[in-house]
């Protein structure tokens, strides 16, 4: 480990570097949680395609008879393409909607539409046109609810939204590495006599140069630690808002290993991006000496 | 053991500071450099310190090709050059005995040495009740002996002085140049640059006399 440690060299530590070390927690924050939305988001489209790639609903209005179910239900699986059909018991349609309107709201007593989940061959799908037109026959006011439309365009956002993530993320790390070059561009103003002087002596510019990076690249990490734990910190409390609204599964667990291995990259990117920057400034200067 | 082959300098568009210097020096010689303000003593010391670079000609130091070397070989190169800088140049928040001591940190030697080669140096300098001092608590006189030390603690082989009777105190320049004799004694080669052409001459070693950047009249003692 000898070739890591410089030589001790009085070359003052930096006065603004806890400023560094803030600058670089923020990024390291706002890069974190842009990390767990792409998973979040990740995981959603996952579930979205599981589920809803290769159903349908079918809607009839709250008065339907049984009898007219059963003629639509019959039509339904006559049809080809449709693989299975099953109307939703109105218990079943009430839990659907609690999350909206709570569970003090009589739902019995509403007009609740009754609902049809169509389960059809994603591989031979069938003519959606020419069923919504049998269904109108039997059902006027029968709406038959493509959801595979519904989810390109929601897979399509979601593709927007991950890329405005990583948009986020390549942000933060040119703040912190520019933060970082302009802080060692700063204190090789300030400190150029004494390092003009070591030099002069006889140090060597590698020892220098680590005697300048080596602190730098330890705010990075310690800045990194910062923005990963609250972060951590953050995720924890979304998780906890989400699950007493009963939407638990949008957000990612904080035990996930998937999460623990992105705050300990970006733990790890603060250190090597400050130190990155730190050395292409600081060689750059050491090479104009003599 | 130095030698300059038509060496110049030149900083940036302005004028040449020196032109065509040739010379060498024996090892365990004491050579005197003068000229009047300007004339290139600094620029020349300089570059024999490598602190600067020629702008054109050949330097040699210890038989080495100092320009064609790579910068670990000059960083090696200065750690056998013992330099006295004219504003002597401390590292202000440490004490005397941390600033001369400076050259053996870059070193790595271990504490103890350092410890007890700089306290023999500043009992010799008549520093030593001022070790734990800070250099803006010195004379200049005081502070040109501190810059003395940190130029010998390591036992050069080339020592370099510029100005160190700059200070106006002819004892003091007496005691300086009396310290430099004995560096010559235990084989050092010394330079040393002074404006103070009758001061250099009082001494009977060999002058360098620089003229408006050209060497003029050779080496003459």
């Amino acid at each position: 480990m000898g070739w890591l440690w410089p030589r001790s060299l009085p070359i003052p530590r930096n006065a603004g570097r806890w400023h560094l070390a803030a600058i670089v927690a923020v990024m390291a924050y706002l890069a974190a949680l842009c990390g767990v939305e792409v998973i979040a988001l990740n995981d959603a489209r996952a579930g979205w395609n599981r589920t809803l790639d290769g159903t349908l609903t079918l809607q009839l209005p709250p008065d339907t008879s049984p009898a007219r179910l059963e003629v639509v239900m019959a039509l339904l699986r006559r049809t080809p393409g449709v693989t299975a059909a099953q109307p939703l018991q109105p218990a079943e349609t009430a839990r659907l909607l609690e999350p909206w309107l709570g569970k003090s709201v009589p739902v019995d007593i509403m007009p609740l539409p009754r609902l049809v989940d169509v389960r059809i061959d994603p591989g031979a799908a069938p003519d959606l046109a020419g069923l919504q037109q049998r269904l109108h026959e039997v059902a006027p006011e029968a709406q038959l609810q493509d959801h595979r439309n519904w989810l390109a365009r929601l897979l399509g956002l979601t593709s927007r939204l991950r890329i405005v993530a990583v948009g986020i993320v390549v942000a933060t790390i040119i703040v912190a590495a520019m933060t970082a070059a302009a802080a060692a561009a700063g204190g090789f103003a300030r400190d150029a006599d004494r390092i003009m002087l070591l030099h002069a002596l006889g140090a060597e510019e590698l020892d220098i140069g680590r005697a300048l990076v080596i602190p730098a690249a330890g705010l990075g990490l310690l800045g990194g630690a910062i923005g990963a734990v609250a972060a951590a910190v953050t995720v924890r409390a979304l998780a906890g808002s989400m699950q007493s609204l009963g939407v638990s599964s949008v957000a990612p667990a904080l035990g996930d290993y998937r999460i623990l291995a992105l705050l300990a990259l970006v733990v790890l990117a603060g250190c090597i991006v400050v130190a990155a920057a730190a050395a292409t400034v600081t060689w750059r200067h050491l090479l104009r000496l003599p | 053991m130095v030698r300059f082959e038509k060496v110049a300098k030149r900083y940036g568009d302005g004028p040449e500071i020196l032109h065509d210097v040739s010379f060498a020096l024996a090892p365990g010689s004491l050579h005197f450099v003068t000229g009047a303000s300007g004339a290139g003593k600094t620029a020349l010391l300089n570059i024999m310190a490598l602190a600067e670079r020629p702008s054109a000609g050949a330097l040699k130091l210890f038989d080495i090709d100092a320009e064609a070397a790579s910068r670990t070989v000059r960083a090696r190169l200065r750690r056998r050059i013992g330099m006295v800088f004219q504003d002597c140049r401390f590292v202000d928040d440490r004490s005397i005995a941390e600033n001369v001591a400076l050259p053996l940190q870059i070193d790595g030697a271990p504490l103890p040495r350092r410890r007890d080669n700089v306290a023999a140096l500043l009992e010799w300098l008549g520093l030593a009740d001022k070790s734990e001092l800070r250099p803006p608590a010195l004379s200049a006189a005081e502070r040109q002996r501190v810059a003395l030390a940190r130029a010998v603690v390591r036992g050069p082989d080339l020592l370099l002085a510029d100005e160190p009777t700059g200070i106006g105190d002819e004892i003091n320049a007496l005691l300086f140049v009396d310290a430099l004799e004995r560096m010559l004694q235990r084989g050092t080669t010394v330079v040393v640059a002074t404006r103070d052409t009758a001061f250099a001459d009082r001494f009977g070693h060999p002058r360098l006399h620089l003229d408006g950047g050209t060497l003029s009249g050779g080496v003459a003692s």
